[in-house]
């Protein structure tokens, strides 16, 4: 077997050894679902008084979004995310949730991504806004970015874990939204009633924390084994006194 | 060139920029109130524009105050040129020919504040550029009201210059005195010699007396300067409702401020706006701001009995210091209101603006006194007290 020979042979053999870890890595990505509550009764929301060009873009008035409790008390905008246990990945090369301003809100009003990857903040109004990220984290780095035509989008990312970087319209004060950074892709945001499910976890053991900006956080361990489906609760508190 | 002491278009000029920069001021604290001190993100450009021909059409939201602020402080600047020239033209003293230079480097300066709070925002200095900015707003409104002060004809009238008499207590050592106008007397010591204007108020002040009410009003005075800081540091790290509930401080005469109690006060907020979590540094400085509120109204009533008892019935002293009582009253209202209406912008702005003024009628006060306390010291005190005024010419 001459030099050449065994050097194609070893890469063949590499590939097909990393295809079948990666196959193995696949098959056994395990999943955690659950649901969050929220316990206790939060002061209501209040109304936002909208300026005049914002106020045609609402049909009916809107309130602040600090609480968002569905279905059986299930709580939205929840950030739940590994909190220990899983290892630093890279940034993947696909963008993140598109973060948009429609009609003078910021939707999502919570988001996640991975430090390091790339998201879209967007105008989708026919007025000027300006996206202001407030990162306390260094080196994650403020930026102040005026968007004054609809459609335009700018591209941000932060470098290093952060829950939450906080977003701002300066041009229009009531305009918020937070996003949960993390140095790893196992992370979920609350659907309206509660639900979250991280997906394609490799075996092991995790701390898991449930992260909500008002009512603070809630943590669980969860082993899993390759494939398994484990579900985990947690139940925030408002806190009392 | 003819310079003079009283010139009744200058002291004019000036009055209208102390109304101006007040204005300032005020949209100064919407801005601040708001919470829109970013809406415009560069200095000294407007998105990039010349911000003198940035279109109306894009003065939308948070941008409409801030752009609104900045134009309104290019006019006070270009009004300031104005006054310093024409202070160093007209003038004679030459002292207050200065003070207009002073008030020229202090609108630079100011200006040049506010661009920084824009430009080091993203360093995370905005905070500290948007206090000092705030201070030194109320430094240079101060500076302003002097100004109109030094210029106005009262000041002017109770120049004493010439003979030096004896230290006028009574009526007695003013003799060919005339009455001029409530509270202030002329004597004239003849035809073509300097005129002697002693101040009736003066003739009823002690020269212990005059430096009694005096210091009262310096303390006070200074004590407002402490108060607006406290102020301005709350507003720019929007804490003015760190502390939502009134009388009471989250149920306690003072709150708690460890982990736990923070965390509890952050999920009971419901701000619309401005929304970042609460700290216990916050907290401290808005307590610390109601409570110096309190020691202040006190402090100024007590300014206003001393005031009282020591000068006559009707003299400036005494109305200006019962003026200040009703000015405080008014200021622990609306500072109450804010806290109760959650920081309406109306109420918030009133009362930014009415501190500013309280704070320039302190200053006043001690100004007036000042004036006494030169008129009614004895002799080698008071000509070295004089001195500023040496350069008396009447208009």
């Amino acid at each position: 077997m001459d030099a050449r020979f065994a050097n194609l042979f070893m890469k063949k053999t590499l590939t097909v050894l990393s295809l079948a870890a990666l196959a193995a890595s696949v098959a056994s990505a395990a999943e955690i679902s659950g649901k969050v509550t929220l316990a206790g009764t939060p002061l209501p929301e209040k109304a936002i008084t909208l300026d005049a060009s914002c106020g045609k873009l609402q049909a009916k008035p809107i309130t602040t979004r600090h609480y968002v409790v569905g279905a059986d008390k299930g709580l939205a905008d929840v950030f739940v995310y590994v909190k220990a246990g899983a290892k630093p990945a890279p940034a993947p090369a696909t963008k993140g949730p598109l973060l948009d301003q429609v009609g003078c809100e910021y939707t999502p009003y919570v988001i996640g991504v991975q430090a390091g990857q790339k998201f879209d903040v967007q105008n989708s109004d026919a007025l000027m806004h300006n996206v202001h990220s407030l990162p306390k984290n260094p080196p994650n780095k403020e930026r102040n970015v005026a968007q004054p035509v609809k459609g335009m989008k700018t591209e941000f990312w932060f470098d290093k874990q952060e829950v939450f970087v906080q977003f701002k319209c300066d041009v229009h004060p009531w305009m918020f939204a937070y996003v949960g950074v993390v140095d790893h892709p196992h992370f979920a945001i609350t659907d309206k009633d509660g639900n979250f499910k991280i997906s394609g976890l490799p075996a092991g053991e995790y701390t898991i924390e449930a992260m909500h900006r008002k009512a603070g956080a809630a943590t669980e361990k969860v082993t899993v084994g390759a494939d398994d489906k484990k579900t985990a609760s947690f139940t925030l508190k408002v806190p009392t006194p | 060139m003819t310079r003079s002491t009283h010139n009744v278009w200058l002291h004019r000029f000036v009055c209208l920029l102390a109304v101006t920069t007040l204005a300032l001021v005020a949209l100064g604290g919407v801005v601040t109130t708001k919470g829109v001190g970013m809406a415009v993100p560069d200095w000294p450009t407007t998105y990039g524009e010349n911000m003198f021909l940035f279109p109306p059409s894009k003065w939308i939201g948070g941008v409409f105050y801030e752009h609104t602020h900045r134009l309104l402080a290019s006019w006070v600047g270009l009004l300031t040129i104005v006054l310093t020239i024409w202070l160093w033209v007209k003038e004679s003293r030459r002292w207050l020919r200065w003070l207009g230079v002073i008030a020229l480097v202090g609108v630079v300066l100011q200006g040049v504040l506010g661009g920084m709070r824009v430009v080091f925002d993203s360093h995370g200095l905005g905070t500290e550029f948007g206090i000092f900015h705030a201070a030194l707003a109320q430094l240079y409104f101060l500076l302003i009201c002097s100004i109109a002060f030094f210029t106005s004809r009262w000041w002017v009238r109770q120049l004493v210059v010439g003979q030096a008499p004896s230290p006028v207590s009574s009526p007695a050592s003013a003799p060919a005195c005339r009455t001029a106008g409530e509270g202030a007397c002329e004597t004239l010591t003849g035809e073509g010699a300097s005129p002697t204007w002693v101040s009736g108020e003066a003739r009823e002040l002690t020269s212990a007396n005059a430096l009694s009410v005096r210091r009262w009003f310096v303390v006070t005075s200074l004590l407002i300067l402490v108060q607006l800081i406290f102020g301005a540091t709350m507003r720019h790290q929007h804490a003015g409702l760190a502390v939502p509930d009134f009388p009471l401080a989250y149920g306690k005469v003072w709150p708690a401020t460890d982990a736990a109690s923070v965390q509890f006060y952050n999920a009971h907020r419901m701000e619309a706006a401005g929304e970042q979590p609460i700290t216990a540094p916050h907290i401290v400085v808005h307590m610390l701001h109601r409570f110096t509120g309190v020691v202040l109204l006190f402090a100024i009533i007590g300014c206003a009995v001393v005031a009282w008892k020591r000068t006559t019935a009707g003299s400036l002293l005494r109305k200006t210091a019962g003026l200040w009582v009703a000015m405080a009253l008014v200021q622990v209202t609306l500072g109450i209101l804010s806290i109760l209406f959650q920081r309406k912008v109306d109420v918030t702005t009133a009362h930014v603006a009415l501190g500013a003024l309280t704070f320039a009628t302190g200053w006043m006060l001690v100004l007036i006194a000042s004036r006494f306390v030169a008129q009614t010291a004895p002799v080698t005190a008071r000509d070295e007290a004089l001195s500023p005024t040496s350069e008396f010419k009447p208009a």
